[in-house]
């Protein structure tokens, strides 16, 4: 069992690194398996049933809603408006531009779920003002795509969504629970950058007051827009996938009606854009089920968990949270954050559930290692975004990226010492789960 | 490759395209319905979610389908882009030859698992549409990625140059996060959100 479990494992990671299509060693794992452990006896339609149901939760709605939103107001006004504000407040301070950089990942996490929407919307204006400011490229990257992993923390958040379907934790209380353990990551980033910072060189940002008040009228209306959603999910007043949906008005109404430079053609490119990634999403949540749905039915998790490495629920706190952090990590240096959710989700989150762990701290902690495995060496999907949006060689973009993933492991380590860091606002909010 | 399948090609990857565009619009359109509609009458409507079922089983496998047209899917290129031109070729022609066998299998297994829900009948219990209707998108858009990873496969036999899909050439820029637009803007944001977080 153990030799089939490595050769699937090995034909999987085979397939990935000749450059196949990511879905397709999610579908040739089970169907090695299907073939050759069950010999048959399984029809390969399981696939099929699998992948229907996978991408069937009503909750998975929210997943198109919020790209759509935040495709919007890329292509729109919304989000530079957003951006002119945060330079307008620090961009003169020192570090103030590696500052503003690491802010605005944030506020825009408030109106995208993905960190490789973030490197795009803030990376692209920032990055140049970086270099041209002095800062160097190395580092400038680097910062760009571990501030991107704020997104992730910062609802909405596309990982929090898929791992709130595949184990059956709150949506909602997942978004609250982010929101502190993505501000202790801007604020050590912040504190960096200050560190690290240079007196401005360059062009200068107008940081008078009457360009703040300015700056910040424009911004008015899309700082609502975080508002709304977590307004609305702490009031009560919206599910997630409500609050999805109304994001998605907000945004039309205001690129439409009120800056009005946002036309049909946009619209149309806009739902393309926000259809061709959701598909891309759907394909791996599909695979991905279909693969989770095969691994389990062989037995493969209980064996490799209990048997080959003893991880049970009575494990204790530290050990089930260290292997459940350095799992979806490595998992992520290397494949999607959404397959590894998928496929790690149902394997660990009933041992942690058991252990009376707090299930929206397990949600929380695998958000964040996701985060940072995605733009950690060597394969990090953040990383291959920036080298195609930023035309930069792999070393170039890898380069400056240990202090912050340094960093960013030390957020990690926190949220297990004080898990309050995340539990307390969702305590507040909807009570302690007695 | 004749003018006529190309013009094919370009109608059908059109098609595809106003079906996605339609089917998030409308996923847009019906959740925002279905919020008011909570709000003054306080209850949402069965019929509106079952619509929105169909269009997320839509967008999955036409999306399949289309990304595989605009070489969109995620690949992990790290090896692949230290390769030298020729053998970057064979690699890439060799990924799409198995990749369309596998879309080939999945379109036999998707058609039988269509036909095993069809015997077993079964609607929609607020639209009374069949689950196998909804549910035949699934063989048609794994049929059409065969039918373009086959296409790619063709094209990169036939070319000299390295072809991400029938219609998307290689260029210095697409190689990791590919696709084709006119528009350079809007190209770095796709290109950028190419992957799936």
């Amino acid at each position: 069992m153990m030799t089939m479990a490595l050769i699937v494992l090995a034909v999987m990671l085979v397939l990935l690194l000749l450059g196949f299509p990511m879905k397709v060693p999610l579908i040739a794992g089970p169907l090695l398996i299907l073939a050759f452990q069950f010999q048959g006896q399984i029809s390969p339609t399981i696939l099929i049933q699998q992948w229907i149901g996978g991408i069937s939760p009503a909750a998975l709605v929210a997943v198109p809603m919020f790209i759509f939103a935040a495709d919007v107001m890329t292509r729109g006004q919304a989000a530079n408006r957003l951006l002119d504000f945060v330079l307008a407040m620090v961009g003169n301070i020192r570090g103030g531009l590696p500052i503003s950089t690491a802010v605005s990942c944030t506020l825009f996490g408030a109106l995208s779920g993905s960190t490789q929407a973030t490197v795009v919307a803030i990376g692209g204006p920032l990055r140049p003002r970086l270099l041209a400011a002095g800062y160097p490229p190395g580092f400038s990257t680097a910062l760009i795509i571990n501030a991107s992993d704020i997104a992730l923390l910062i609802p909405p958040s596309i990982a929090m969504i898929v791992y709130g379907v595949v184990s059956g934790t709150s949506i909602g209380e997942l978004f609250i629970a982010g929101v502190f353990p993505g501000l202790l990551i801007l604020l050590i980033f912040s504190a960096y950058c200050f560190y690290k910072g240079t007196p401005v060189q360059g062009q200068a940002v107008d940081t008078s007051w009457s360009n703040r008040l300015r700056a910040f009228r424009q911004a008015l209306l899309p700082l609502g827009f975080p508002l709304i959603i977590m307004g609305g999910i702490y009031a009560g007043i919206f599910s997630p996938t409500e609050a999805a949906a109304v994001s998605v008005g907000y945004a039309l109404a205001l690129e439409f009606l009120i800056y009005r430079e946002f036309n049909w053609n946009k619209l149309y490119q806009s739902a393309l854009s926000t259809a061709v990634i959701t598909a891309v999403v759907f394909a791996l949540v599909g695979a991905g089920a279909a693969f989770s749905w095969v691994i389990s039915f062989s037995q493969l998790p209980q064996t490799l968990v209990n048997d080959t490495l003893g991880l049970t629920p009575q494990s204790g706190y530290w050990t089930i949270m260290f292997a459940i952090g350095v799992s979806y990590f490595i998992g992520c240096m290397f494949v999607d954050p959404i397959v590894v959710i998928l496929i790690l989700t149902p394997i660990l989150h009933p041992i942690a559930v058991e252990a009376g762990i707090d299930p929206v701290l397990v949600g929380i902690t695998v958000t964040l290692q996701v985060a940072i495995g995605s733009a950690t060496p060597p394969f990090g999907c953040d990383i291959f975004t920036a080298i195609a949006i930023f035309r930069q060689r792999y070393w170039d973009v890898i380069r400056g990226t240990p202090p912050f993933i340094v960093m960013l492991l030390l957020v990690a380590i926190l949220l297990l010492i004080f898990p309050q860091i995340a539990l307390y606002p969702r305590d507040l909010v909807f009570g302690a789960p007695s | 490759m004749s003018s006529i399948a190309d013009r094919f090609g370009i109608m059908l990857s059109r098609t595809q395209e106003y079906l996605l565009v339609f089917s998030i619009l409308s996923i847009a359109l019906l959740t925002l319905a279905n919020v008011v509609c909570r709000f003054l009458l306080g209850f949402s409507l069965a019929v509106t979610e079952e619509l929105i079922q169909f269009a997320m089983v839509a967008i999955c496998f036409v999306g399949i389908a289309y990304a595989a047209t605009r070489a969109r899917h995620i690949r992990m290129t790290a090896i692949y882009d230290q390769l030298p031109h020729p053998l970057q070729k064979v690699l890439l022609t060799t990924v799409h030859l198995l990749t369309c066998f596998l879309m080939v299998g999945l379109t036999f297994f998707s058609i039988r698992y269509v036909y095993g829900i069809y015997q077993l009948g079964g609607i929609y219990p607020a639209t009374r549409v069949p689950f196998f209707l909804v549910y035949s998108i699934a063989p048609v858009g794994f049929a059409l990625a065969s039918a373009e990873y086959l296409l790619a496969f063709l094209r990169n036999l036939t070319t000299s140059e390295i072809y991400l899909s029938y219609s998307v050439p290689e260029t210095p820029n697409n190689s990791s996060a590919g696709d084709q637009t006119s528009n350079a803007e809007t190209q770095i944001v796709e290109q950028g959100t190419g992957g799936a977080l």
